[in-house]
């Protein structure tokens, strides 16, 4: 399950700047901080609009049983369905931003890392199952398509990288 | 000589001779002889920053740890890590009509020999061009110099409102794969 940012009018850009300046828009593609600032703003997008209804019972009953013994996110309502339990899924979505450079583009996807076990009252529960296949399974079987983006993040997202551009440019 | 030469790849040199006389089919200025340096270097760096070999192919996939270091997806292969090698070609003219397009000798040049020949690392081909036929765009734009004045490349930067007028009026994102969260 892959998103990408991709910035258009790099070329006719690039036509008016010497090869110097052109290799580093490449390195721009690979800057950690910028990155993590559009994973960030994703990641804060999903946990803020995303809204999937309510659980059925039997998600609930799940809930109420171990939201008492994990650290839910911030984010995490009993009511409300977001993609957000612990949180873990989507940090791991805001730290996997990687720069496609070739494309002048950003992947945004979880990766393949181990999700965490779950605690429950007489220790962990579950096995440890890779980010990217929770994604498919709340994507694919689910329905739960978290991977959504508000148009003032889309702004957001849109003004850091031509204030990165500029930064690099001028 | 050829109008193309191959491209030389040795531990002590990277470079390729171009005979621009047979070229342009003229003897060229040296006002040209700078024009055709800078854009065929140019399309030689756009070609490998957009992850293409000489042939126009896609480069050998990075690994995936070394992907992961850099922060990049397996296929996003631009042979640019600070950017040094690529930055470091260099124009010789020893020969009146013939203008020698050459890595900086020391670490770039073999640095660029490993990638082009695959010594030490996957055959990631990038320096030179095949034939007459891959510069014939850079021909067009020497030749229709022939009189006229170069601008500065560049000169629209040093205008740093327009600089950022530039970015917003020819820069755009596009989201794919996210949902509007509307629907």
């Amino acid at each position: 399950m892959m998103a990408k940012v991709e910035i258009k009018g790099i070329q006719e850009l690039a036509k008016k700047l010497n090869r110097d300046l052109r290799i580093k828009l490449n390195i721009l593609f690979r800057d950690k901080v910028l990155r993590e600032n559009i994973g960030k703003i994703i990641v804060a997008d999903i946990k803020d609009k995303v809204n999937f209804g309510q659980p059925s019972e039997a998600t609930l009953k799940w809930r109420k049983r171990y939201d008492k013994t994990n650290t839910t996110d911030r984010a995490y309502s009993r009511g409300r369905l977001n993609a957000v339990f612990t949180g873990e899924l989507m940090k791991d979505l805001a730290s996997n931003v990687k720069g496609v450079p070739t494309i002048s583009a950003f992947e945004v996807q979880n990766s393949d890392k181990l999700h965490k076990r779950y605690k429950g009252k007489n220790g962990s529960i579950g096995k440890r199952t890779p980010f990217s296949t929770i994604s498919k399974h709340l994507i694919d079987d689910l329905g739960y398509d978290y991977l959504q983006l508000s148009k003032e993040a889309r702004e957001d997202i849109t003004n850091i990288i031509k204030k990165e551009l500029y930064k690099l440019l001028r | 000589m050829a109008a193309v030469n191959q491209p030389k790849y040795s531990k002590r040199e990277v470079s390729q001779k171009f005979n621009l006389k047979q070229l342009l089919g003229y003897e060229p200025s040296e006002r040209q002889k700078d024009l055709f340096f800078e854009l065929a270097v140019n399309k030689m760096v756009q070609r490998t920053a957009q992850g293409n070999d000489i042939n126009g192919k896609k480069f050998t996939q990075y690994s995936k740890e070394y992907a992961q270091t850099k922060g990049v997806s397996r296929s996003a292969v631009d042979l640019i890590l600070k950017g040094d090698m690529l930055d470091s070609n260099q124009k010789e003219t020893k020969q009146k009509n013939i203008l020698k397009i050459k890595v900086k000798e020391g670490v770039e040049t073999l640095k660029s020999y490993n990638h082009n020949v695959g010594d030490k690392l996957p055959t990631r081909t990038y320096f030179g061009f095949k034939n007459e036929k891959d510069l014939s765009d850079v021909i067009d734009e020497v030749d229709s110099r022939k009189t006229a004045e170069t601008s500065s490349p560049g000169a629209l930067l040093r205008d740093l409102a327009l600089l950022r007028q530039t970015i917003n009026e020819t820069v755009d994102v596009n989201f794919t794969g996210f949902d509007d969260g509307e629907s």
